[in-house]
C-alpha cells in the first residue's frame, strides 16, 4: 500500500520536471507555430552551466536557475533575432520546413561544440536536500521544491499572460497576428519575447534536471521529443495543458513499470500521444491550429 | 495557404537537350559498372546512396503532394529489414522473405493510414513520429522475435552483388515511380488535396482514398530495399531500424533537394551523402556541427530546396537539364486542359 | 555570373575528385591499423576520447621508433587510421570498408562498443582482414563463429568476475539486488552476475532489466528495497546509474555495498558527492599500476591528457594494441595470417594481466576492482595490484 501511494507521489513529482521541461516548448508552438527542436539542447546548456556555476564558483543550483532564467532568455532572443525571426513571414508550409531545418541544425551544431569543448563526458551537479518521511512515505525535498517552483510558474505565467501589456501582447499575436500588427502590437517584440521565455524555461529547467539526474552533450533531441509527447497530448499551446500531459505521462509511465514491468514504459507514453491524437487531436485543454 | 509560385520553376520547362541524356547515362553505365570493378569502396558507398535515394524519393511522393510531413517513413525501412531477417532465418528463402518484407511494409502503411490521416500538418506528422517510436519499442521488447537490444543477426552470404544491382533497380523504380505519379490523375488528386482538402473533397476527391493509397505505394520500395540492407549488412538493431536519424534523413534530404519535385529528392539525397562522406571522411572534428551549419542554411536562405534556388538552376541547364520533372499546379492543370480540349 | 557558374562547377568537381582520388601505392613504409570509434553521438559520453588515444599512442609509439618486423630487417612506425561512426553501426561498416579498401590499412582494431562492433566485424569477415578487439566483449559477436576476429579483454559475463570472488570472501554478503540496464553490453555482465551469485550460494533477491532512458525509479527502489539486499548491483554506465543512485539516496535506499559496473568515472563523485563514497567498480587500469609494459601506458596518457578513470572503455585498447604488436614482433612479418595465428596462439604480459587467447575468439584480460572513498579511487581486488582494502559496509 505504502510502494502504491509512494509511486503517485514520485510520479507527481516526475510529472512536474516534465512539465517544467515542456513549457517553453509549448509556450513556443503555441505562439510562433514554431517546433523548436533545439529545445532539449537549451536544457543541457542550463544544466552544464549550472555544474560548471558550482564547481569553479561555488554559485548555488537554485541561484543558477535564476542566472539560467536569464542566460536562456538572453539566448533565446538572439537566436530568434538572428535566424528564426528571418522565416516567420512564410506560408504554413515553408515556415514548418524552415523551422524543422534550422532548428535542428543549430541543436547539432551545439550538441557537437559542447562534446567537442567539453570532452562528451555524462555529470551531474552533487547537490542533494534532506527528504522527509511522513507515514512510511518519503517526499524528496529537491523534488518537492521542484514542483513547487512548477506551480508557482505556472501561476505567474499565466498571470504575465492574462495581466501584463506585454503578456497580452503575446496572447493577441498567438491569437490573431494580421489583428495585432493592426492594433499596434509589434509582433517581432513579442516573437522575440515569447521565444526567449522559452528557451529561459529551458536552461532553468536544465539546473534542475542535472541536479536531480545527469547531463551529457548529446542528450537534447530525445528530450525534446520526449516533450513534445507531453505538450501534444496536453494541448499545444496550453500551459496549464502542459501540466496535465507531464503528469499523465509520467503517472502512466510509473504504473507501467509497477504492473506490467518497466520495458513496457516508453511504450505508454507512445501509446497514449497517438490515442490523444486520435480522439482529441487538439489535446487536453488545447484550442487547435489552423 | 498555398506558397507564391517561384518564378525559376517556369524556367524548367522543355525537352532536355541531348547533352543531359549523356549525363544520366554515363551515371547509369558508371552506376552498372561499378561493381565490376574488384573490391571496390564505391560499390558499398553507391549502395547505401541509391538506399537514400529510394527513401528520400518515396518519402516525397507522400510530402510533396499532399503536403502530410510523414516523420515515420523511415518505419517502413526498419520493418522491412525486421521482416527481412526474421523470415531469412526461418525459411533461408530470398524469393520468400523480399516479397514478406514488401508486404509487411505495406501492411502497415494500411493500418497507418486510416487512423493517421484524420489528421492534419504538425499533429500527423507527429502522429507517425509516435508509430515509429512505438515500432522501436516493440523492437525492443519483443526479444524472441526481434533479438531486442542485442539486434537481429543473419548468416553472412556472398551478397554484395546482387544487392547492389536491387538496390539500383529499386532507385530506378523509385524515380521512374515517382514521375508516373506526377504525370498521372492520381498526382493532379493529390496535389488538389494540397492545395486545399476541403474544397477537394466536396468537389469528389475521396481524400482518404488517394492519401491512403500513395501512403501505401510509398511503403513498397523502402521495404524492399530494407530487406536488400539486412541482406547485405546482416545487422539490425532497433535504433538503426527506428531511430531518430532514420526519421529525419529522408526529410532533410527531400527539403534540401526539393520537395515537390521528381528529381529534387534525389538530388538532395545525393547532395547530402556527399556531403557526409566529404565531412566524415576528410575533417576529423565538429563534422555533425558543420552539417548543422548547413542545414540551417538550406533552412534560411533555400527552403524550397537546390532545384527551386537560382542558382543551383543555372547549373542544372548548364548541364543541358530542362524539365525537372516535377509538378507544379499550373502546369498540370495545363496538361489535363489541353487533353481535354484535344 | 558564367564565373561563378564556373567557380561553382569548378568546387562540384574538386569536391568529387577529392572523393575518388586514390593514394599512390607505396612499398611498405607505415603499420596501418584501421578503426572507427564513437566520437561524437549517443555513446561519446563513453568513447568519445578514443581518438585522443589513438592518436597519442601513434606518437608514444613513434618515438619509440615503432615496431622491429624481422622480414623487413627494420623498425617501421605505426599508425591508427581512426574515423567517427558516430555510435551508428551502418557508418561503421561503410568505414571499415572504406579503411580496407582505400586506406589499404595491415590490420584492423575493432570499434570499442558491442552493438558497433556487432555490425564491424561483419567487414573483417568478408574482406578476410584479422581484427582485434579490446571494448567489445558481447558473447554473441563470438559465437557467430568467425575466423578473423580475436578479442582481448574477457567477455562481458567475466567483467565483474573478481570482484564477486571478494565478495565470495565477504561472508556477510549473502542477499544481491541486480538491476540491468537494458542495453547490450550491460545485458552482457548481468549474465556473469547471476552466475557467480547462484554459484557461490548467495541469494539473488531481486533481478530486473529496465530501458535505458527510464527516469523516475520509484517503483524499483521500492521493490528493491523490500528485498533487503546486502550489494545493490547495477549493471550499467553512468547516466543511468547517476539516476539511479540520486533517487536511491532520496528514498532512503543505502545498502551496505553498491556496485557499478562501469562507476570508475569521476562523474560518479562529481554527481553524487558524498554519496559516492564506498560505491565499487571496475576499471581496466588504474595509474599506479605496473604491470607489463605500464611505462607506454603512462606515456599515452601523458600525451592524450586523458584521465583513464574515467574513460576507462578506452584505454584498453593499449593493452589489446599491445597483444598485436607483440604477435608483429614475434611473427616477423606483416603477413595478416601469419600475424593472426601468432595472436591466436601467444601468450602476452600486457599492462592488465596476463594474455592467452582461448579457441573460441574471446579474450582473457581481466579489469581490477575499484572502491571510491573521499572523492579518491582506490584499487582493491586483485591481491597483486591493490592499493587499499575493501570497505565493507559503505560508510
Amino acid at each position: 500500500m505504502s510502494l502504491s501511494l509512494q509511486i503517485l507521489i514520485g510520479a507527481i513529482l516526475q510529472g512536474a520536471l516534465y512539465t517544467l521541461g515542456a513549457f517553453g516548448l509549448s509556450l513556443v508552438f503555441g505562439v510562433l507555430r514554431v517546433l523548436n527542436l533545439s529545445h532539449g539542447d537549451f536544457l543541457m546548456l542550463g544544466g552544464l552551466l549550472g555544474f560548471l556555476a558550482l564547481k569553479s564558483f561555488g554559485i548555488h543550483p537554485f541561484v543558477s536557475v535564476g542566472l539560467m532564467l536569464v542566460f536562456g532568455f538572453i539566448a533565446g532572443a538572439l537566436y530568434y533575432i538572428g535566424l528564426i525571426s528571418r522565416i516567420m513571414h512564410r506560408g504554413y508550409h515553408e515556415m514548418l520546413i524552415a523551422s524543422v531545418m534550422i532548428t535542428l541544425g543549430v541543436s547539432l551544431v551545439i550538441e557537437d561544440t559542447t562534446g567537442f569543448l567539453w570532452g562528451g563526458g555524462a555529470t551531474g551537479i552533487p547537490f542533494q536536500m534532506s527528504n522527509v518521511a511522513i507515514g512510511g512515505v518519503v517526499f524528496p525535498m529537491l523534488r518537492v521544491t521542484l514542483l513547487g517552483v512548477t506551480i508557482l510558474l505556472t501561476i505567474a505565467l499565466h498571470f504575465f499572460l492574462s495581466r501584463t501589456l506585454i503578456g497580452r501582447a503575446i496572447l493577441a499575436s498567438a491569437i490573431n497576428p494580421v489583428g495585432a500588427v493592426v492594433v499596434g502590437i509589434n509582433t517581432e517584440m513579442v516573437a522575440m519575447f515569447t521565444f526567449g521565455i522559452g528557451t529561459a524555461l529551458a536552461a532553468g529547467t536544465g539546473v534542475f534536471y542535472a541536479s536531480l539526474y545527469s547531463i551529457e552533450p548529446f542528450m537534447g533531441l530525445s528530450l525534446t521529443i520526449k516533450y513534445l509527447a507531453v505538450i501534444v497530448i496536453g494541448g499545444l499551446g496550453s500551459l496549464p495543458g502542459a501540466m496535465i500531459g507531464g503528469f499523465l505521462i509520467a503517472a502512466a509511465e510509473a504504473y507501467t513499470s509497477y504492473f506490467g514491468g518497466a520495458e513496457w514504459s516508453p511504450m505508454v507514453a507512445f501509446i497514449i500521444l497517438i490515442l490523444a491524437l486520435l480522439f482529441r487531436p487538439q489535446g487536453i485543454l488545447g484550442k487547435g491550429l489552423s | 495557404m498555398s506558397n507564391a509560385q517561384p518564378q525559376p520553376m517556369s524556367a524548367l520547362r522543355g525537352q532536355s537537350s541531348i547533352g543531359a541524356w549523356l549525363v544520366v547515362g554515363a551515371l547509369a553505365t558508371i552506376s552498372l559498372a561499378t561493381p565490376m570493378v574488384e573490391n571496390n569502396y564505391y560499390t558499398s558507398f553507391m549502395f547505401f546512396l541509391f538506399i537514400a535515394i529510394v527513401m528520400t524519393s518515396t518519402y516525397d511522393m507522400v510530402a510533396g503532394y499532399t503536403g502530410y510531413i510523414n516523420l515515420g517513413h523511415g518505419a517502413f525501412f526498419g520493418i522491412g529489414a525486421y521482416s527481412y531477417g526474421i523470415a531469412i532465418s526461418r525459411t533461408g528463402s530470398n524469393l520468400l522473405s523480399i516479397p514478406f518484407a514488401v508486404l509487411v511494409a505495406v501492411v502497415l502503411a494500411g493500418l497507418m493510414a486510416y487512423p493517421l490521416f484524420r489528421l492534419r500538418g504538425a499533429y500527423f506528422s507527429i502522429a507517425t513520429f509516435g508509430v515509429l517510436k512505438l515500432l522501436s519499442v516493440l523492437a525492443l521488447n519483443l526479444r524472441d522475435l526481434t533479438g531486442g537490444t542485442t539486434g537481429l543477426s543473419i548468416t553472412p552470404t556472398d551478397s554484395t552483388i546482387p544487392t547492389y544491382y536491387l538496390a539500383f533497380v529499386a532507385c530506378a523504380a523509385a524515380i521512374l515511380l515517382n514521375r508516373w505519379v506526377a504525370h498521372s490523375w492520381i498526382g493532379l488528386a493529390l496535389l488538389t488535396i494540397r492545395e486545399d482538402e476541403d474544397v477537394a473533397g466536396s468537389s469528389g476527391v475521396n481524400a482518404l482514398f488517394y492519401k491512403s493509397a500513395i501512403l501505401m505505394l510509398s511503403a513498397a520500395l523502402p521495404g524492399f530495399v530494407g530487406a536488400v540492407f539486412m541482406w547485405q549488412t546482416t545487422y539490425i538493431d532497433p535504433d538503426s531500424a527506428f531511430g531518430s536519424n532514420v526519421a529525419f534523413t529522408p526529410v532533410i534530404m527531400a527539403m534540401l533537394g526539393g520537395s515537390g519535385t521528381v528529381i529534387g529528392p534525389v538530388i538532395g539525397a545525393i547532395f547530402l551523402t556527399f556531403l557526409q562522406e566529404v565531412l566524415w571522411s576528410h575533417i576529423g572534428y565538429l563534422q555533425l556541427a558543420m552539417y548543422g551549419v548547413v542545414l540551417v542554411a538550406v533552412g534560411l536562405f533555400m527552403p524550397g530546396g537546390l532545384i527551386r534556388n537560382r542558382w543551383f538552376v543555372r547549373i542544372y541547364r548548364a548541364l543541358g537539364f530542362r524539365d525537372h520533372y516535377g509538378y507544379h499546379a499550373n502546369s498540370l492543370l495545363k496538361d489535363f486542359k489541353e487533353t481535354k480540349n484535344a | 555570373m558564367r564565373s561563378l557558374l564556373r567557380v561553382s562547377i569548378g568546387l562540384a568537381a574538386a569536391m568529387i575528385m577529392s572523393l575518388l582520388a586514390d593514394e599512390p601505392a607505396s612499398a611498405q613504409e607505415v603499420i596501418k591499423i584501421g578503426a572507427t570509434a564513437a566520437l561524437t553521438g549517443p555513446y561519446a559520453n563513453v568513447y568519445g576520447v578514443q581518438g585522443k588515444i589513438w592518436d597519442a599512442w601513434t606518437q608514444a609509439m613513434n618515438e619509440r621508433g615503432g615496431v622491429y618486423v624481422k622480414s623487413l630487417d627494420k623498425k617501421l612506425p605505426v599508425k591508427i587510421v581512426y574515423y567517427d561512426d558516430q555510435g551508428d553501426p551502418k557508418t561503421s561498416v561503410k568505414f571499415y570498408e572504406r579503411l580496407v579498401v582505400e586506406d589499404k590499412v595491415n590490420f584492423l582494431l575493432a570499434p570499442p562498443g558491442s552493438p558497433i562492433a556487432f555490425a564491424a566485424t561483419t567487414v573483417a569477415e568478408r574482406y578476410k582482414v584479422p581484427m582485434i578487439l579490446g571494448a567489445a566483449t558481447d558473447p554473441q559477436i563470438y559465437a557467430r563463429g568467425f575466423k578473423y576476429i580475436q578479442g582481448t579483454l574477457i567477455p562481458a559475463p567475466g567483467w565483474s568476475h573478481q570482484f564477486m570472488e571478494l565478495v565470495k570472501s565477504k561472508k556477510e554478503i549473502k542477499r544481491v539486488a541486480l538491476l540491468v540496464e537494458d542495453s547490450l553490453y550491460s545485458r552482457g555482465v548481468a549474465i556473469g552476475i547471476r552466475k557467480d551469485v547462484t554459484e557461490n550460494g548467495i541469494t539473488l533477491a531481486y533481478d530486473q532489466t529496465i530501458p535505458s532512458d527510464n527516469q523516475d525509479f520509484t517503483a524499483v527502489i521500492g521493490q528493491i528495497k523490500e528485498a533487503k539486499p546486502d550489494l545493490v548491483y547495477v549493471s550499467t554506465f553512468p547516466p543511468f546509474f547517476i539516476r539511479f543512485a540520486k533517487q536511491a539516496a532520496e528514498l532512503g535506499l543505502t545498502p551496505a555495498a553498491l556496485h557499478c559496473g562501469t562507476c570508475s568515472a569521476a562523474s560518479i563523485p562529481a554527481s553524487l558527492g558524498e554519496q559516492a563514497n564506498g560505491i565499487t567498480g571496475e576499471v581496466v587500469w588504474a595509474p599506479g599500476m605496473k604491470l607489463g609494459d605500464y611505462k607506454l601506458m603512462e606515456r599515452v596518457l601523458e600525451i592524450s591528457g586523458v584521465d583513464p578513470v574515467q574513460w576507462t572503455f578506452t584505454v584498453i585498447t593499449v593493452p589489446t594494441l599491445e597483444v598485436l604488436m607483440s604477435a608483429i614482433e614475434k611473427a616477423g612479418t606483416l603477413d595478416r595470417d601469419t600475424v593472426f595465428q601468432t595472436i591466436k596462439s601467444t601468450e602476452v604480459d600486457t599492462t592488465i594481466g596476463h594474455y592467452k587467447a582461448s579457441p573460441d575468439g574471446q579474450g582473457t584480460l581481466y579489469p581490477v576492482a575499484v572502491q571510491w572513498e573521499a572523492g579518491k579511487l582506490g584499487v582493491i581486488w586483485p591481491e597483486n595490484v591493490k592499493s587499499t582494502d575493501y570497505i565493507y559496509p559503505r560508510k
